[in-house]
């Protein structure tokens, strides 16, 4: 997977994006972050390892307490690709208005 | 649909819908604007009609070339266009499918009241994605990215 991709696949989970919405607020621990889910922590693990992967996170172990922070690159990557995006189509419909508009213009001018 | 899984752009065409559809159905007409300049556009094919096909070559100014094939999905007078590039024509799937464009055309006191739905798809990791629900949280990941961005400008 190029990183485009991991960053969407890591996204495409409810866990993982309120990970992320936390971390948001700045680093937290493992165990603070695993907190409000029901659910093991070595499962909750594989969600910061796939958010890990993705560049999405970094994670630092300092004696027994593991921290979580954000990555701020590749936010800025699939934030990129969705602008890309936009922008393709918010320009095509411009230029789409222009042509329409000039062809009234012409059938205009034909008529009169 | 749902309005928070798509990129979504409306417009006021001033132009009664039938010089708009006229725009989408007559390739000599869509290649005037579907890129910006100086990329130029030409019509591969253009079987406007539900399950024909649709192809567009985008010619750059060093020469390279980008072709793209889709599917007309659906294709209603005056009124909608939906094309896909997950299908090519005659509804045969795509290797590397994309996006869905849901185009809409609906009469406007000052012409056409126009807008493009686009709903995109990473190409590798689409079935994982679909399987594990990311067009639902195409929303939460859109507000996510915007507000974080916007903490990062602050």
């Amino acid at each position: 997977m190029n990183t485009l991709d991991a960053v969407f696949h890591a996204l495409g989970d409810n866990t993982r994006r309120a990970v992320i919405a936390r971390l948001g607020d700045g680093p937290a621990s493992v165990k603070e972050l695993a907190e409000p889910f029901p659910m093991a922590l070595p499962s909750f693990m594989k969600h910061i390892a796939i958010l890990e992967n993705s560049g999405l996170i970094t994670s630092e172990k300092q004696g027994r307490v593991r921290t979580c922070r954000l990555r701020e690159d590749n936010f800025a990557l699939a934030q990129q690709w969705f602008d890309a995006q936009r922008d393709l189509w918010e320009s095509r419909t411009d230029r789409l208005a222009d042509f329409v508009e000039n062809q009234m213009m012409k059938g205009k001018n034909r008529d009169g | 649909m749902d309005e928070k899984l798509d990129i979504e752009i409306s417009r006021v065409l001033k132009a009664p819908r039938d010089i708009v559809w006229q725009a989408w159905r007559d390739p000599a007409n869509l290649v005037q604007w579907w890129a910006p300049k100086p990329v130029v556009t030409e019509s591969i094919k253009h079987e406007f009609y539900s399950g024909g096909g649709f192809g567009t070559l985008m010619r750059m100014e060093d020469g390279s070339e980008f072709a793209s094939e889709g599917c007309f999905l659906q294709v209603v007078e005056n009124e909608k266009i939906i094309f896909s590039d997950a299908l090519s024509g005659g509804w045969r799937p795509n290797a590397s499918p994309f996006m869905t464009a849901i185009i809409s055309l609906e009469d406007h006191p000052e012409g056409t009241a126009y807008s493009a739905q686009v709903l995109h798809n990473s190409e590798e990791a689409r079935q994982r994605h679909l399987d594990m629900g990311f067009f639902d949280g195409w929303g939460t990941v859109f507000e996510q990215l915007d507000s974080f961005v916007q903490q990062l400008k602050n």
